[in-house]
């Protein structure tokens, strides 16, 4: 090389050197966010000058040399390491996040495209496969295959799901897939090609694959995105009655870098008259909306208010202005409203006679006969409770059972577990065994909140009777009694309660009697919850049913204890589910407990 | 402080007047004072002040319901009543240097921006009849007002906001707790600050006050510059407290700093989750009135739950 060249290639470093810019004096509250980034970047810049500079010494390199006709052997990218042969597995996100069009072509596009790449660089007879990774993972064929142009024509067809990527069950289900012994002997590969989405990946642990599988992984996020999504609903009370404030909360997440001011409309088709906060009047359709700042790479939640006048099924939207991925910015919900609540008192005594306890129980739970009752009670022997839908009911009420059958237990847990609240008065008879069938038939192992023991007669023992000393006001089914003039709890009188052992930790106790023991207490049950009550509004196991307070202690107890949330559906998006017709009721079933429905039945 | 009858404050005009004075501060907490429609007592011994009875109407809350009447008469009756109010709010201000940022010439500095959202706050709670306290920091307490219910009380403050200068460097845990000591009665604490601190040190501190059951709210104000730095080509960049500088292309460290900022106010957020306090992140982009209107309305949505 002549002099000629060595200035042309002087050249690059003299424009770099003077093309550094003077800075801008700029003053600035802290400097620690930029230090800490520049810590983070500082390799990387100092990388890019050198890669700058480097790529205008190369061109004028590369201009010199063809001059000089120079031999160049420049790397040649080989696509797959292994000289031998390979037993390949796709990993292939479908997630929602992966239908992005923001930025041009999605994510999925690129990622399938990296994934017929791969498959083209493999040579004939490689084993391979292809996993198509969404809430549930799939494989393209059920073990490795030579049929590359099968794998192809999966992979071309696959589209974007509504769902959340399962990346911790498609790992082991991708290791199984390497150590079947179609894969023995030959150099595993395992490719993970997806947006790493943070949802999708916070929990995964990849030190699960084994060190003999070479792990790549292909990221095809498209950079910065924009994206905002109603994330969840909740709605309070699950089930709602006339007159009642129902809230909904509505949470939005921004998986951007800019905080963003995101309009959320809820709309609400009743067709009939509703009121709500803000709604300003009698509509058949109520709109309300409202503006929420979600933080970057955060949430906010938009709360809605409304009460509905009337009974009857209430279809919602809730929306966010569409971005590129419009899927996550609709939500829809059904809200239904009902007259009052509803009660089944399940006993075995006569409700007719006034020696019994469960005469009083209707009378307190229905003080009025009026239509405008906002409480109804149905009264159920222990047969009838056995066979009987209780979902209609927001609170079940046991008293006095001649025995408590495994098939009642059985529908008692289902009742529960789906929202429904079962209130339990530990009186006379036979208390210890009922609640030891209701533990022993519960999906949850235990519902009992204590242990109960010998029933205590108190008459003839110092004062002949016992009081609440403790309450837990906090509790809805409670908070109305913290204020004396409610009714005051402190003054009824029991002659008889049940002994007590074996608290269990995760119940929460509602109230004590004087010397500590519980009088009741509530353990949550799936959705609902099972409260124990150790007494007994039996006229000779206390002056309870003499109280004002009884009817409205009642009534609290149905309202504060019913769910606040719907139970969780157990279906995901993309499945399949047929409605069922059952016990008069429709039903929403999956395909895996299909059962076949007569004709007309 | 003193309390001066000077006429037109600069941080609270007849515009925001006008706006504000259909609104009120709801305490979301029981709080100490007097049973209320707004606020919910704590103690068991006060009374409400009984007005009147009128006819029960299905939907109707059945917790007014008086039994006692409908074992009377068999008719169901609804209790009314009248209302009171006695909130404390303490409001505490970082007047700090690095509040004092502020973009271009004609900008409203973040200091600037703060007293007027504090102006506002305390004009809300004045109106409604609760008491106003007023707290300035920078590394500690600079001044404090003590509470009070009363115009001339709340002229004072706004008094204390005219002239405001920024301070000193950013101490605010040593702050907060000094300030803790200072305020003798449970209530609401309102700190508006830029939280230029340790995350952990910050709510160390406010873990005083939560475990002493007051309500939190934090309203940290940022420039939109701190968010994703201003669009220069080459800066020196200077600390306004420590006058330390940096020089850096912002267009080359963006990325990296609002990875870094990210991290930061998910922290500040994830603190405050914890210890349920409420957190509000504002741009001094966003009108003060906005921001306090949109809060306002939330909180007050929050507030008739249950």
């Amino acid at each position: 090389m002549d002099a000629g060249g060595a200035a042309a290639l002087a050249l690059p470093v003299i424009i770099h050197l003077l093309t550094r810019h003077t800075p801008r004096r700029v003053l600035f509250p802290t400097l620690q966010f930029l230090r800490r980034a520049r810590a983070r970047q500082s390799r990387l810049l100092r990388l890019r000058h050198l890669v700058l500079l480097l790529l205008r010494l190369l061109l004028v390199g590369l201009l010199v040399a063809a001059f000089t006709r120079p031999v160049l052997k420049l790397p040649f990218q080989k696509a797959l390491g292994a000289q031998g042969r390979t037993a390949t597995l796709i990993a292939l996100d479908l997630s929602l996040s992966m239908g992005y069009t923001g930025a041009g072509a999605t994510p999925l596009s690129r990622a399938k495209a990296e994934a017929l790449r791969l498959l083209q660089s493999l040579r004939d007879r490689e084993r391979a496969n292809v996993l198509f990774v969404a809430a549930s993972t799939t494989a393209a064929t059920p073990q490795l295959s030579r049929d590359l142009n099968l794998l192809r024509e999966e992979i071309e067809a696959a589209g974007p799901t509504m769902q959340e990527a399962d990346f911790g069950a498609a790992l082991g289900q991708a290791v199984e897939a390497l150590e079947r012994p179609e894969a023995q002997g030959l150099e595993k590969e395992l490719y993970i090609i997806s947006d790493f989405q943070r949802t999708n990946w916070a929990g995964v642990q990849l030190d699960g694959v084994p060190r003999e599988v070479n792990l790549f992984l292909v990221d095809v996020d498209t950079g910065e995105k924009r994206n905002t999504a109603i994330t969840s609903v909740r709605t309070r009370p699950a089930a709602a009655r006339v007159g009642e404030t129902v809230e909904m909360d509505c949470e939005v997440a921004n998986y951007s870098l800019q905080a963003q001011q995101v309009p959320v409309s809820f709309e609400l088709e009743t067709g009939r008259q509703t009121s709500g906060a803000g709604a300003g009047g009698r509509e058949s359709r109520l709109r309300l909306e409202q503006q929420l700042l979600v933080p970057a790479y955060g949430s906010a939640t938009a709360i809605f208010r409304l009460r509905p006048q009337l009974p009857g099924d209430y279809e919602g939207t809730l929306r966010i202005p569409a971005d590129a991925l419009k899927a996550d910015n609709v939500r829809y919900l059904n809200l239904r409203v009902r007259k009052g609540l509803v009660t089944y008192l399940v006993t075995d005594e006569n409700p007719e006679d006034d020696a019994t306890g469960a005469f009083y129980l209707v009378r307190a739970l229905v003080p009025s006969r009026s239509k405008e009752a906002g409480l109804t009670a149905k009264v159920l022997n222990s047969k009838q409770a056995a066979g009987r839908d209780l979902r209609a009911a927001d609170a079940v009420f046991i008293s006095n059972l001649d025995r408590l059958e495994e098939t009642l237990a059985r529908n008692l847990d289902d009742y529960m577990m789906r929202g429904g609240a079962v209130f339990y008065f530990a009186g006379a008879g036979e208390v210890e065994d009922q609640l030891s069938a209701l533990d022993q038939a519960s999906s949850t192992g235990r519902v009992t909140p204590f242990t109960v023991g010998e029933l205590l007669e108190v008459r003839g023992l110092g004062r002949g009777f016992v009081t609440w000393r403790e309450a837990r006001f906090e509790s809805p089914m409670l908070s109305l009694f913290r204020e004396p003039e409610h009714g005051d709890l402190s003054k009824i009188r029991f002659y008889k309660f049940r002994l007590v052992t074996d608290a269990y930790r995760r119940a929460e106790t509602l109230l004590r009697y004087e010397d500590g023991t519980p009088a009741a207490a509530r353990t949550r049950v799936g959705a609902g919850s099972f409260v124990l009550c150790n007494f007994s509004p039996h006229p000779l196991a206390g002056d309870l049913i003499k109280h004002e307070v009884f009817p409205p202690f009642l009534h609290e107890l149905v309202k504060g204890a019913r769910a606040e949330e719907a139970a969780p559906q157990d279906f995901l998006v993309g499945q399949i589910a047929f409605f069922a017709r059952s016990r008069g009721d429709w039903e929403l079933t999956r395909m895996d407990k299909w059962k076949w429905i007569t004709a007309g039945g | 402080m003193t309390a001066t009858a000077t006429p037109g404050w600069r941080y609270l005009r007849p515009g925001d007047l006008k706006r504000l004075r259909n609104m009120e501060f709801v305490a979301r907490r029981v709080v100490e004072g007097y049973f209320s429609g707004k606020h919910r007592s704590a103690s068991r011994d006060s009374a409400q002040e009984f007005a009147d009875y009128r006819g029960y109407v299905p939907g109707d809350d059945l917790r007014v319901l008086d039994w006692k009447a409908y074992a009377r008469t068999d008719r169901f009756y609804i209790k009314q009543f009248r209302k009171d109010t006695g909130m404390t709010c303490y409001l505490l201000l970082d007047k700090s240097n690095s509040m004092a940022y502020l973009a271009d010439r004609g900008d409203l500095s973040k200091l600037e921006y703060a007293c007027y959202l504090v102006a506002a706050l305390g004009f809300l709670i004045v109106k409604q009849g609760d008491r106003a306290g007023f707290c300035l920091f920078d590394n500690e307490v600079r001044g404090y007002l003590p509470p009070g219910g009363t115009f001339p009380h709340l002229f004072a403050l706004l008094n204390g906001l005219e002239d405001l200068k920024p301070g000193r460097t950013t101490r605010i845990s040593a702050s907060l707790r000094r300030a803790f000591h200072l305020m003798k009665r449970r209530g609401l604490l309102i700190v508006v600050s830029d939280f230029l601190d340790e995350p952990n040190e910050i709510y160390s501190a406010l873990s005083m006050f939560t475990h002493k059951k007051f309500e939190v709210i934090l309203f940290h104000v940022l420039h939109d510059h701190e968010m994703s730095l201003p669009q220069v080509d080459h800066a020196r960049f200077i600390d306004l407290e420590t006058r330390a500088s940096l020089i850096a292309e912002p267009a080359l460290l963006r990325p990296a700093y609002q990875q870094e900022m990210d991290r930061y106010l998910g922290l500040m957020r994830a603190h405050a989750r914890a210890r349920r306090i409420d957190y509000n992140l504002v741009t001094t982009s966003t009108h003060y009135n906005e921001v306090i209107e949109r809060y306002l309305w939330v909180r007050h949505a929050a507030a008739r739950v249950r």
